[in-house]
């Protein structure tokens, strides 16, 4: 089993998709079947690779692919744990209830946005 | 070596100045000689106080406005009477410029719209090294502003698209001091929004321009795109049910991916968790234009806005009001 620190792969900060798969691309380069991913030193993960990541590495894990992590920072930890519990969706419609505003033109417009407070 | 000597010239703020003035003299004197353009000359008393983060975006629809409904294939922007622009201004007017297909020539631009790099459309990072543009970006860290900056867009430039934001964020966090709990909420909202620029806007390039207001505890940031609209990327996506700009800020604001895809399920939370987090944790203002819509939320309530007369933005732009400290928030509560 190989670990391989991620930090050094791809950086402190995890931010986009294709980041996520840079890092894949890597593991499986490596022809190990079974790696341990080293999280010391990662500073922030966006929900984007958070994301990208659980679907690419548990998509592998079906295909005979182990790994496990370790030293994984509390709040890289929380996004995990956040993209795993949505993977069904749920959670979302916030925020579509509000009014529709179509001034007529723009003084309208701007007695809107002072309707609005912003 | 390959030297790019215009960025060269430009890195310099006073041979900056000096190459963009002569530019400008020269297209007056073309334009009056010609005879063929600068017929309109639109010069709009416009209101710039940056208290309400929809008066900069207000000014910017009424110029809009008039460049759309004139005739002719050149306009002269008077800004005499503009000293100052905020991002909710900048930007908007830049989507507009950039999709609008004519020739719009900003005239009287002040020294602060040249410092923020207004008048040349943004400093074109994608084109530095990336060495090169941090050391352009750190001379910015004792100022209270961070200049347009065009960010790569493309798919293939996402390294270069992270490191360039990347490096404006440690710049806003010199300028505002903000603690780390703020700092990682930002980080968490910036990086989804410009990777749903990558995603779906289909432009080559973004934007991203701030301006803080150290007196009273808030900065804005905008960051936009010239790209195909949220409506267009639904309708690309071949979703049929949403027809209008209204219906897509609505969608997207619902979490409804426009990646049309089974695994795609999971998409669509990073604008929703980020609203909640600027909005419902900090205390802080969002507002969304894209096509011919806007979207605001603010902790007393939200809406969304048909733009009148018409007027449509071949771009998407966000804009956030983040205030300067909240001890209590921690971006982690907002993720779902």
């Amino acid at each position: 089993m190989r670990t391989i620190n991620v930090r050094e792969i791809a950086g402190s900060n995890l931010v986009s998709r294709p980041t996520a798969k840079d890092l894949l691309d890597f593991v499986k380069n490596t022809g190990t079947p079974e790696v341990v991913l080293d999280f010391s030193g990662v500073e922030f993960a966006s929900r984007s690779f958070a994301d990208e990541f659980y679907n690419l590495f548990h998509l592998n894990t079906e295909r005979g692919f182990k790994f496990t992590m370790i030293n994984v920072p509390v709040d890289i930890d929380a996004m995990l744990k956040a993209v795993a519990s949505t993977q069904d969706g749920s959670g979302k419609d916030k925020g579509v209830d509000a009014n529709i505003y179509r001034p007529k033109d723009m003084n309208d417009l701007d007695a809107c946005f002072s309707t609005l407070l912003i | 070596m390959y030297i790019n000597i215009f960025e060269y010239i430009c890195s310099n703020e006073l041979c900056y100045t000096f190459v963009y003035s002569i530019a400008a003299l020269v297209a007056a004197f073309i334009c009056h000689w010609s005879g063929t353009c600068c017929d309109m000359k639109i010069k709009e008393k416009i209101n710039m106080n940056h208290a309400k983060l929809s008066a900069g975006l207000s000014a910017a629809f009424r110029i809009c406005a008039r460049v759309a409904d004139s005739p002719d294939k050149v306009d002269e922007i008077d800004l005499s009477d503009v000293e100052f622009v905020t991002p909710t201004f900048a930007l908007p007017f830049l989507v507009f410029a950039d999709g609008h297909g004519k020739d719009i020539y900003m005239s009287n631009v002040s020294s602060y719209m040249r410092s923020i790099h207004f008048e040349s459309r943004g400093v074109d990072s994608g084109a530095m090294e990336l060495t090169e543009f941090s050391a352009f970006i750190e001379r910015y860290s004792q100022k209270r502003f961070v200049p347009i900056v065009r960010f790569p867009a493309q798919k293939t430039r996402i390294s270069d698209r992270d490191c360039i934001l990347s490096a404006v964020e440690n710049i806003l966090v010199k300028q505002t001091g903000w603690k780390s709990n703020v700092t990682h909420g930002i980080k968490y909202m910036l990086s989804e929004m410009a990777d749903n620029i990558s995603e779906h806007s289909r432009s080559e390039y973004g934007y991203i321009f701030a301006q803080c207001y150290p007196t009273y505890g808030y900065a804005d940031i905008c960051l936009g795109d010239a790209g195909i609209t949220i409506l267009g990327s639904y309708q690309l996506a071949n979703n049929k049910e949403i027809k209008t700009d209204i219906e897509a800020l609505k969608a997207a604001n619902k979490g409804i991916s426009t990646k049309n895809l089974p695994e795609s399920v999971n998409r669509g939370y990073g604008l929703i968790t980020s609203r909640e987090m600027l909005v419902r944790g900090l205390g802080g203002q969002y507002l969304m234009l894209s096509g011919g819509a806007v979207y605001v939320d603010t902790p007393n309530g939200g809406g969304y806005i048909e733009i009148p007369g018409g007027l449509r933005f071949k771009g998407t732009v966000i804009a956030l009001r983040l205030p300067y400290h909240n001890d209590n928030f921690s971006y982690l509560d907002y993720l779902e």
